[in-house]
């Protein structure tokens, strides 16, 4: 396993608009730095434009949008069309994870959705794990 | 005294009743109006609440529009959408002199918030320019101030408005209380200059009961010096963070925080329920949460009218917070965006672009909340035991240092500095589990954790083999690779070597040895490695490795409490050992000698599985009668337990066949499993064991396994082995229990975490 | 190669795969010019195909929809959506499994499954793909594998419908199929989404008391020599392959069913019989030790290689199967030369929850891989709208035994009562 420095383009984190939970976006930080990424973390309630411009601006090498207030759902199904339709941020890849929505039942259409909308991964609240993994694919992948 | 809602609070305290408050918010007008009803109706001081739904908080009211007209359930009541009629009814008859309502929202630019409440009469609400922003929103903090100071010019116009500081909370945990009290005095004294005469300051339960207490002291100490002729009182809310699990959990830290409000000289608490940590808890359970905390209040001893004098740390650092802030402007509201500039003020990992960030806070080994870094504040603190910045595993520690305790998890000073795995990160990660994986080879081996474990390991060794030799037992070397092996393990796959064209099996256990082996002899044990193809979905239960070890014990012609009671006697061994020769390492770990002590007092208690099943049942948990217990369900035993316990009597289907069947309760076998405490789980398992040929045969089918590739095993039975007892202690899970590490692969060198590729 | 089933109205199949929905009609060539009536070749010999479904003149359920819907019901309006063993299916439909003969493992296995996957439809894996063609992972010849069935079939399957159900035998348990699978990470989302199932195959149709029986080149039959019985009865140098057919009693069923839902509790469990005498004892057994499903896979049914003896005169039949079953215990499935709608909604009306393709559906993508199977499931679902509508049913779940009439059998009181709305299980 090799080390990346934390250089380079950014892992980009951020809460929906509506979310104002921070903690899940302070440890997100915290865990994507220590597996060798640098970090753009723009914080709780981030409105669609500034999403879109700074990903627009830093061109980062991962897109994490992580929600625990149950109205993410809405919020990342409208702002990922608006990150993928631009130019340099349609191959980004960009995921999505946490509570996505206020009933837990139906959580296979909503993923659906979700992907259809832009999303290459939809974590559920279960899968930290997974998205752990994948962070170190990336690893990997930068590093090699 | 006032009027409104500052006027009942302070009457309240008065008569000596601490006034109890739900924080409920409904979309519905019918559950938001009966919600309100519920609450009046607690035996009880209380208040009601309209907390508001989180798109009008951030004032985006063509999407609370858009949700209620699409039958989409808001997380909240939205009030500006269903305007003041409407409000109205939901109020009627409801709130009157006698039970205040107070509009909770979240909101850094309210007035639209302020202006639908007031309409509706609603004249009580809360928040402040630092508080509303800086952990909710992104917008500038001049911003912010702005907007609060048009907001309370706007709730001033009211004759009984009164505003509560919502500075007292701050991220809702980790913000040493020194910031909060000045925070909440600097929020309060911010509503005073805009000519409200009525406010509350806010203090959320941290970490530490005694520390709350001197912090609550505190703040009324600078309240009374900074806000002569003003009504105000101090509000407490049940703690913010991580809430526990369970129910006794939830109910001991709600208890805990009510005394905290009497004891302190609060005159009202805002209540969390048992079901905060899953999900919106309903009304009942709100009515629940506010009547155990008034009782409790009803029965603690209030503190003396005048603040407690004494300089605690708490007081000097938020008096030297508070001083410098005032000192650099006339007004608060001037002063603010000042302070934050500088660094006088500045809240730790508050990610808003105006907060400086180079604070930080720890908890320290006593249990209390304190300042890791402090950056550019008014005062110097006592240098931070550890240099570093906070990991992702130790922030995960913090954040759910008052959950594990509550919960009945292990000790947790010096926790912050090791990595906890998050089941309980329920409101603060993508997901409630976390993992935390093996870092790279050298960086595991040369870690001191690593080394401290397997120096517990080797003692745990030599613990082990001394005492099954004193016991007559021989130890044999077991066989890694065979025709076949142990097809009893759930879920897992064994993984094929090609032997000469055969294909041959990785021992997944060493069963069918140990049992060929008692032709040998009477007594003995491996100490084998086992390799198991765990599912995926294991590698987050922090105790299943794919390749790991087990102390493998068999004893002829011994029955089940012949293995149970050897099982016991050697953990008990082993835990007595380690504890005389390993002390440092434990201590080195943070690992308490006290967490053993009901352990070295055998015998362990015994409970079917059918008890099991029973008691998840009381515990909501929905177990299967005739299936394994399930990994969670193993786990909340574990945590509710506080000594090692047996379950016995698993039904046949969840075992391997050679697990022997009870002939007096067919249906069930004759075996068992050693769970311990502190959700470190299942330790042993094991059982009598079935010699009979046919049996097997038949059992093996039941099993789903083809009889015909075990021919040298069933050639074996066939001519006669003998009966047995015996079964198989996990050693990497002894370890962890020993050392208290969080995930079983900190006690391997070389772990292979299921699905994780890995040297 | 082309597929060839002799037991079943080949060609009329293929022209359903060719045409789709409007090979439900006659020929449009012949129309305004030809009289048309019941083709002459009409099974007389099987008893389901003698059954007539016999429509109503009173509604009272089509009354039920009118209201709902504030028109006329039509066909159109009868919902076929429905559970399938713990699955959504959007029509009382699955696939059947083909096993390890030369048909079910070549390219045709993957695109059944991707038009399965199409058409949202439940997907049976057969049981000794493993043991005969190797697991997916890796392997260069991938193409008929169990995983590449899985992903061709994921390809297409939309997101809330459909699931995975892989089978194992007896002698499958020394390839450990299910635990194979269960800790494939590829299988992951499948799991999460509670979409995949596993099948124990206690029998099939085709053989009822015996094992898989395949025949096998000189060299495949050297790999799996130590697993299987080999026996040369061949002119050439190809064997006989056979497996034994597993001891069951009640308890062996009882447990293995226990064990399954022990060792893999994130997977559906379905059981699959064949037409044996005590079908309807060893039903109630599975279901009450809790699977999700029981396929009964009457004597017509089948696409494996048997004896003559067995292919004629082994085994219940499908009617009589589920006529000894009568009202079932739990999720209950059909299947026995399945191709088009009127045998299915018979099936429906006789208890079974849906039914499954086997031959024809092999039959079909033979005839056009890219769209044959979802050709032939249209001109069932179509016949499957119509009858239903005409029965006055709106729901598949609806259709009972009073839809149904033997000829040479009297009108029995004893339906009556099943008309009378509300008496009858349904979302209608």
């Amino acid at each position: 396993m090799m080390m990346s420095s934390p250089s380079g383009e950014p892992v980009v984190i951020s809460g929906t608009s509506s979310d104002s939970h921070t903690w899940n976006l302070v440890y997100l930080q915290l865990l994507v730095r220590e597996l060798g990424h640098p970090v753009l973390n723009l914080g709780p309630c981030v409105p669609d434009d500034l999403l879109v411009a700074e990903c627009a601006r830093t061109g980062p090498r991962l897109v994490v949008i992580s929600t625990v207030n149950g109205h993410g759902y809405a919020d990342a199904v409208r702002v990922a069309p608006r990150l993928r339709a631009r130019r340099e941020l349609a191959g980004t890849r960009l995921v999505i994870g946490g509570k996505l929505g206020i009933h837990g039942a139906a959580a296979a259409r909503r993923r659906d959705q979700l992907v259809a909308a832009g999303f290459d991964r939809v974590y559920e609240e279960t899968e930290l794990a997974a998205f752990a993994d994948d962070l170190a694919r990336l690893r990997v992948g930068v590093a090699s | 005294m006032t009027a409104g809602f500052g006027g009942f609070v302070a009457r309240a305290r008065a008569a000596g009743r601490l006034v109890v408050q739900p924080r409920m918010g409904f979309s519905d007008t019918a559950t938001m109006r009966a919600g309100l009803l519920a609450t009046k109706r607690v035996p009880a001081t209380t208040v009601g609440t309209l907390t508001l739904d989180s798109y009008t908080r951030v004032n985006d009211i063509a999407a609370a529009d858009h949700a209620l007209a699409e039958g989409i359930p808001l997380n909240g009541y939205p009030i500006v959408s269903y305007g003041p009629e409407r409000t109205a009814t939901v109020l009627d008859g409801i709130r009157d002199a006698g039970f205040p309502v107070q509009v909770r929202h979240g909101s850094a630019r309210p007035q639209d918030i302020v202006r639908a409440s007031l309409a509706a009469g609603l004249d009580a609400t809360e928040g402040g320019p630092v508080s509303y922003c800086l952990p909710y929103s992104r917008m500038p903090l001049t911003d912010a101030v702005r907007n609060w100071s048009h907001t309370a010019d706007i709730l001033a116009t009211a004759p009984n408005a009164h505003v509560e500081t919502f500075g007292g909370c701050m991220l809702g945990q980790l913000c040493p209380p020194s910031m909060l009290v000045a925070l909440s005095v600097l929020e309060g004294l911010f509503f005073v200059q805009h000519g409200l005469r009525s406010v509350s300051l806010s203090y959320a339960q941290q970490v530490d009961a005694e520390q709350d207490e001197e912090a609550v002291h505190a703040l009324r100490r600078l309240a009374a010096d900074l806000l002569p002729g003003v009504d105000w009182h101090v509000v407490v809310y049940t703690y913010m963070g991580l809430y526990p699990t369970t129910p006794h959990g939830a109910a001991a830290l709600l208890e805990s925080s009510a005394r905290l409000a009497v004891r302190s000289g609060a005159a009202r608490l805002i209540v969390k329920t048992a079901a905060e940590a899953r999900r919106i808890p309903t009304i009942a359970e709100n009515v629940d949460a506010l009547t155990l905390a008034a009782e409790v209040a009803a029965a603690t001893r209030w503190a003396d009218d005048e603040p407690d004098a004494a300089d605690t740390t708490v007081h000097t650092e938020a008096r030297a917070i508070v001083t410098a802030v005032l000192g650099l402007a006339h007004t608060v509201a001037e002063a603010l965006p000042a302070a934050f500039r500088l660094g006088y003020l500045d809240v730790p990992y508050c990610l808003h672009p105006d907060n400086a960030g180079r604070a930080t806070s720890e908890i320290d080994p006593t249990g209390r909340l304190r300042w890791a870094a402090t950056g550019s504040l008014p005062f110097r603190a006592r240098p931070a035991a550890a240099g570093r910045g906070p990991t992702s595993a130790g922030l995960l520690a913090a954040l759910s240092h008052t959950q594990r305790r509550f919960d009945g998890l292990p000790a947790t000073a010096g926790a912050a500095d090791r990595p906890v795995l998050g089941a309980q990160m329920t409101i603060t990660t993508p997901g409630p589990t976390s993992t935390y994986l093996p870092p790279s080879p050298p960086e595991h081996l040369a870690s001191p954790v690593t080394r401290a474990a397997l120096r517990v390991q080797q003692q745990v060794l030599t613990a082990a083999r001394s005492f099954l030799a004193g016991d007559g037992f021989i130890e044999l070397l077991p066989p890694v690779i065979g025709p076949v092996t142990d097809p009893g393990v759930r879920g897992s796959k064994q993984l094929d070597v090609d032997y000469y064209g055969h294909r041959y099996k990785l021992m997944t256990s060493g069963i069918l040895y140990k049992q060929a082996s008692l032709l040998a002899f009477d007594k003995l044990f491996f100490i084998a490695p086992n390799v198991r193809a765990e599912p995926v979905e294991t590698c987050n239960t922090r105790r299943h490795l794919a390749e790991f070890h087990q102390i493998d014990v068999e004893i002829s012609g011994g029955t089940r409490a012949d293995a149970r009671r050897l099982a016991e006697r050697l953990l008990v061994h082993v835990v007595r050992h380690v504890l005389r020769t390993a002390g440092d390492d434990l201590a080195a770990l943070g690992r308490d000698p006290v967490v053993f002590a009901e352990l070295l007092r055998e015998p362990f208690d015994v409970l079917t599985h059918a008890e099991a099943v029973a008691a998840l049942h009381d515990l909501q948990y929905p177990q299967s009668t005739d299936a394994e217990i399930e990994w969670e369900g193993e786990e909340l035993l574990s945590h509710k337990a506080r000594r090692p316990f047996f379950v016995t009597d698993y039904p046949k289907g969840s075992r391997g066949f050679y697990d022997r069947e009870n002939p007096e309760s067919p249906g069930t076998l004759r075996n068992f499993d050693l769970i311990v405490p502190g959700g470190y789980g299942e330790l042993v398992s094991g059982s009598e064991r079935e010699s009979d040929y046919a049996t097997i045969v038949t059992r093996m089918r039941e099993t789903g396994e083809n009889p015909a590739k075990y021919r040298w095993y069933l050639d074996m039975v066939r001519d006669g082995i003998p009966a047995s007892a015996g079964f198989g202690m996990g050693l990497e899970r002894l370890t962890r229990f020993l050392t208290g590490l969080d995930s079983v692969w900190q006690v391997n060198a070389y772990p292979k975490v299921p699905g994780l590729v890995a040297p | 190669m082309t597929v060839r089933a002799e037991g079943l109205p080949e060609a009329a199949i293929r022209d359903r795969a060719r045409s789709g929905a409007a090979a439900v009609f006659p020929a449009l060539a012949g129309y305004g010019e030809q009289v048309y009536g019941q083709s002459p070749g009409w099974s007389t010999a099987d008893e389901l195909d003698r059954t007539r479904l016999v429509p109503p003149v009173f509604v009272p359920r089509r009354l039920e929809k009118l209201i709902e819907l504030g028109r006329e019901p039509l066909y159109s309006d009868v919902d076929t959506r429905t559970s399938v063993g713990g699955f959504t299916a959007t029509l009382p439909l699955y696939l059947s499994a083909f096993g390890s003969t030369q048909l079910g493992s070549t390219g045709l296995g993957v695109a059944a499954a991707r038009q399965a996957g199409e058409l949202g439809i439940p997907m049976v894996i057969g049981e000794n793909v493993v043991p005969v063609n190797g697991y997916g992972r890796g392997a260069a010849d991938a193409g008929a594998m169990l995983m590449a069935r899985v992903r061709a079939y994921l390809e297409r399957v939309p997101d809330d419908v459909g699931g995975v159900v892989v089978q194992q035998s007896t002698e499958d348990a020394d390839a450990e199929v299910w635990n194979l699978v269960y800790s494939d990470p590829a299988v992951a989302p499948l799991l999460a989404e509670g979409r995949l199932a596993f099948e124990l195959k206690v029998g099939q149709g085709a053989k009822p008391g015996l094992g898989g029986m395949t025949v096998l080149g000189a060299q495949a039959a050297r790999r799996v020599g130590d697993q299987f019985a080999i026996d040369a009865i061949f002119a050439d140098d190809r064997v006989l392959r056979s497996s034994s057919p597993g001891t069951f009693t009640d308890e062996i069923l009882r447990q293995q069913i226990r064990l399954m839902r022990n060792n893999f509790p994130r997977a559906r469990v379905w059981v699959k019989l064949p037409g044996a005498r005590d079908v309807a004892a060893a039903a109630a057994v599975a279901w009450a030790a809790g699977a999700d499903a029981v396929t009964v896979d009457g004597a017509e049914g089948g696409s494996g290689w048997a004896p003559t003896a067995f292919l004629d005169t082994v085994g219940l039949p499908l009617a009589e199967c589920l006529r000894r079953i009568g009202s079932p215990g739990g999720c209950l499935l059909a299947s026995g030369r399945m191709w088009e709608g009127t045998r299915a909604v018979k099936c429906l009306a006789l208890g079974a929850r849906a039914v499954g393709l086997g031959r024809a559906a092999l039959v079909a993508v033979d005839e056009d891989p890219d769209h044959g199977l979802v050709r032939l499931v249209a001109a069932l679902a179509l016949e499957m709208r119509l009858l239903a509508s005409a029965l006055g049913k709106y729901t598949t779940g609806a259709l009972d035994a009073a839809d149904l009439w033997l000829p040479g059998t009297p009108a029995t009181a004893d339906v009556l009562p099943a008309l009378v709305p509300g008496t009858t299980p349904g979302n209608g």
